[in-house]
């Protein structure tokens, strides 16, 4: 009779549930996930119906450099200010609430959104360097190779993808560590300071990543000049 | 999957968090504590709140101040608190926030049915209410005349109703209002529970030792209570949440009839047997449980990006009042000597 | 009150028997009402006594009471309500019965329990259910303690009032009614002695009255025989004679003592 009131008798125990299968699944299907796409799907979609490792060779031939480069630079900057206003996001909410409490706050934790906006700013740089390195040579008198040609372009490509995904894994640390930042100072001042040289340290990850992306670009040469 | 994710948590939830921080940052101190405790009338009490984050919320309370003056103006000031942040919140977490007044709600609709059960009218309890509890249509349980009544129009489209429906309202009289309080609160506790594991992350990890503690609390009062056989073994099981660290000896427990039992089944559990022993004439088992409770919920505040805090806040402002009016009652009693036997929140 | 004060009756033998007997009567009534009155007193300050420190302990228990619901309120929040609601009818009930002191009957309140109308259901599982019930016990214990006190408060009262009709009947008994009845009979005496007197002097004006009387006889008796004699007829006594004359002229100068 009480088991019909009560349904909830019969599951005796309710445990936590558990975050790492689900996670480690979503990891291995990632994994497979590309695999196949790389393997099976992207062949398909070149028109090789048995599968031909020089194949590869013909696709990658097949995209123009000047793609490469061009999409090297979009990320670049589209990475950093995504890492940007993610970062402004997350500590600009924090920093909001609480100033409601505490508003003294308010101008000191600037520094965290002028941090995240930094990276904006390397992103714009990085973007400019990037795009001088983006010439045609027009009437032929640098005679690139064909080599030299590609791998311009390759390395532009990741040149932009290597400083983009740095800004945005700044711009997000230095973001969530403005936000610690804010709630810490509204709740004992003494605390900015040393939480600011944290946050100093994420900020300093997005400059890894520009040294990196400066030193890659200079490798390219798109004229022989 | 999302959540307690930091990436993603601050877009909607961010600024509340860092507001209740904030809100926890005002509660009173050991200072303001040590400071409350040396007034010698309530009109200093009021003065030394004023330097605090009440500040002035007594200012329009004519001199001979009483202690329910104070309790109930401290809980104006909380629940405009919570309104803000309620009003602010965003699914998921305005299902939390409402998740937390449910058992205010639970409190208030037995009140009612305490009243509508002796015949009374309801209308004059409804004043006290607690404010954190309302919901709209509970104006209507007033009219009731009977508990099915009450059931079949209001409370079956309450925001409590999903606890209702798990006990058969039929059988209502067979139960003693306590009886019914248990079991409205051990459904409450589960379906909390299962909320904040379906949220997973932060939140369920916090929320989770806290709700399996509150169910244990739950279970050892429950059992505590009910030594000398006033209720029977099986509506005792019935009352018990089915979680918590417990959750593996209530069938023993719902036999016990006696503390060396208790702490003889409680051996495997640290924590509680620890805590039966320190119990003597001075210190009850109920104040080391709720010592531990504060604990729990000032652990909630060390950690980001989980909706713990928001209701440890509310449960540490409770006791806070709480706190003041055992302050202001030993105060005007002139149980000077009793006075520090509140509970410290913050040092 | 005057000290001469007395009651009208005929001063007789009879009535003074009847008022000695009232004035034995008096007596043991005194002796009596003042036993009683010293049972009374001692009864009294018994009481008094316990009063004392039912009181002195009283406010110490109210106050222990009251700060025990504090630690109810504080431990399982406003609870008034429920008490109030849960309420149907009264739990304890004050019983009266009489005790018996020395003739004086006295309240003694006696407290009931009535197990089933007991709210304790109310108490039983919620969170501070433990606070609650100590204040319960506090509470129960300052309720018998009132009775008791409201008991011996009413046995004062009655007590009291005992004691001062006792104490005004002894007062009464010594001060008045005894020396109102001694006074009668000590009139009552002294009107019987005079009523004797007065017998004993009209005797003897009787006597004496006779006495005259026979003299002036004797006298005729002479002169009749002195005319006798004269006519020499017989001879009369000197020394007869002159007794008779002194006796007569004693009594005609203390006619109006009293002897």
């Amino acid at each position: 009779m009480e088991n019909d009131l009560l349904p909830q008798v019969l599951e005796r125990v309710r445990s936590p549930i558990d975050d790492a299968m689900p996670i480690l699944k979503s990891i291995i299907g990632a994994m497979i996930a590309v695999v196949i796409f790389l393997c099976v799907v992207l062949p398909i979609l070149a028109g090789v119906t048995a599968y031909d490792i020089d194949a590869w060779g013909d696709i990658f031939n097949g995209i123009d450099p000047y793609l490469w480069a061009g999409v090297g630079i979009g990320f670049v900057i589209g990475f950093s200010v995504i890492g940007a206003g993610w970062g402004i996001t997350v500590a600009g909410s924090s920093i909001m609430g609480a100033c409601v409490r505490a508003p003294h706050i308010k101008s000191k934790n600037l520094i965290s959104i002028i941090l995240c906006e930094a990276v904006a700013i390397y992103g714009i740089i990085m973007a400019i360097i990037l795009s001088t390195q983006y010439k045609f040579d027009k009437d032929g008198s640098g005679n690139p190779t064909q080599y030299d040609y590609a791998s311009s372009g390759y390395i532009l490509f990741t040149a932009g993808l290597t400083v983009g995904l740095g800004n945005l894994a700044c711009g997000a640390a230095v973001g969530i560590i403005g936000a610690g930042c804010a709630i810490a100072d509204a709740a004992n001042g003494a605390l900015f300071v040393k939480i600011l040289v944290i946050e100093i340290f994420a900020s300093a990850l997005g400059i890894f990543g520009i040294i990196v992306g400066i030193i890659m670009q200079s490798k390219a040469n798109f004229t022989n000049q | 999957m999302t959540h307690g994710n930091p990436l993603f948590y601050n877009i909607n939830d961010g600024g509340l968090e860092a507001q209740v921080h904030g809100y926890r940052a005002g509660l009173l101190t050991q200072h303001d504590y040590n400071n409350l405790t040396e007034c010698d009338n309530l009109d200093d009490m009021k003065m030394h709140l004023s330097s605090t984050d009440y500040s002035n919320f007594l200012q329009n309370e004519p001199s001979p101040l009483n202690s329910g003056v104070i309790t109930e103006k401290a809980t104006e000031k909380l629940v405009r608190e919570f309104n803000e942040l309620r009003f602010h919140a965003v699914e998921p977490l305005s299902t939390f926030l409402d998740f937390i007044t449910y058992e205010y709600m639970i409190g208030n609709v037995l009140k009612l049915i305490t009243a509508v059960r002796n015949g009374r009218g309801a209308l004059e309890l409804m004043y006290k209410c607690h404010p954190l509890g309302m919901f709209e249509t509970i104006g209507a349980l007033t009219a009731a005349q009977s508990i099915d009544d009450m059931y079949e129009i209001v409370l079956a489209d309450s925001p409590i109703g999903k606890f209702f429906t798990r006990t058969d309202k039929r059988d209502f009289d067979d139960h003693s209002t306590e009886e019914i309080r248990g079991m409205l609160y051990k459904n409450y506790l589960e379906t909390f529970y299962d909320f904040v594991q379906n949220l997973g992350g932060v939140t369920a990890e916090i929320m989770g030792e806290i709700l399996e503690f509150e169910a244990d609390r739950a279970v050892l009062t429950i059992t505590r209570q009910s030594f000398g056989g006033k209720t029977t073994k099986d509506r005792r099981k019935m009352l018990y949440p089915n979680f918590g660290e417990l959750a593996d000896i209530h069938d023993q427990l719902s036999d016990a009839e006696d503390d060396t039992y208790l702490a003889n089944e409680l051996k495997p559990y640290p924590l509680y047997s620890e805590m039966l022993r320190q119990v003597s004439k001075q210190v009850s088992l109920e104040s080391l449980l709720k010592k531990r409770a504060v604990e729990l919920n000032k652990n909630a505040f060390h950690q980001s990006f989980g909706y713990g805090l928001f209701y440890a806040f509310v449960k540490l402002r409770e006791q806070e009042i709480s706190n003041l009016m055992w302050i202001a009652e030993c105060i005007k009693q002139d149980q000077k000597h009793r006075v520090q036997e509140y509970i410290n929140i913050y040092e | 009150m005057s000290s001469n004060a007395r009651l009208q009756v005929l001063p007789s033998r009879m009535s003074q028997m009847q008022m000695k007997l009232r004035l034995v009567g008096a007596k043991k009534g005194h002796s009596l009402m003042k036993k009683k009155s010293d049972a009374l007193t001692m009864r009294f300050r018994a009481i008094l006594k316990d009063i004392k420190t039912n009181k002195e302990g009283m406010s110490d228990s109210f106050r222990k009471a009251n700060f025990s619901l504090s630690d109810a309120k504080y431990n399982a929040g406003d609870i008034s309500y429920a008490v109030i609601e849960s309420a149907k009818q009264a739990a304890k009930k004050v019983r009266m019965r009489t005790d018996n002191v020395a003739g004086v009957t006295l309240p003694v309140f006696q407290q009931t329990v009535d197990e089933t109308a007991s709210a304790e259901g109310f108490t039983n599982i919620s969170r501070g259910g433990e606070q609650i019930r100590a204040c319960k016990d506090q509470f129960d214990e300052l309720l018998s303690s009132l009775v008791q006190l409201a008991s011996l408060q009413t046995s004062f009262v009655t007590l009291d009032r005992a004691i001062k009709i006792t104490n005004r009947r002894v007062n009464a008994l010594e001060r008045v009614v005894v020396p109102k009845i001694e006074n009668t009979i000590s009139y009552i005496t002294s009107e019987l002695d005079e009523l004797e007197r007065e017998d004993f002097f009209r005797l003897k004006k009787i006597r004496n009255k006779k006495m005259k009387d026979n003299l002036e006889k004797e006298k005729e008796l002479k002169q009749k025989q002195e005319e006798l004699a004269a006519k020499g007829v017989a001879k009369v006594s000197k020394g007869e004679n002159s007794l008779l004359g002194s006796y007569g002229s004693n009594v005609d100068e203390d006619e109006d003592v009293i002897v």
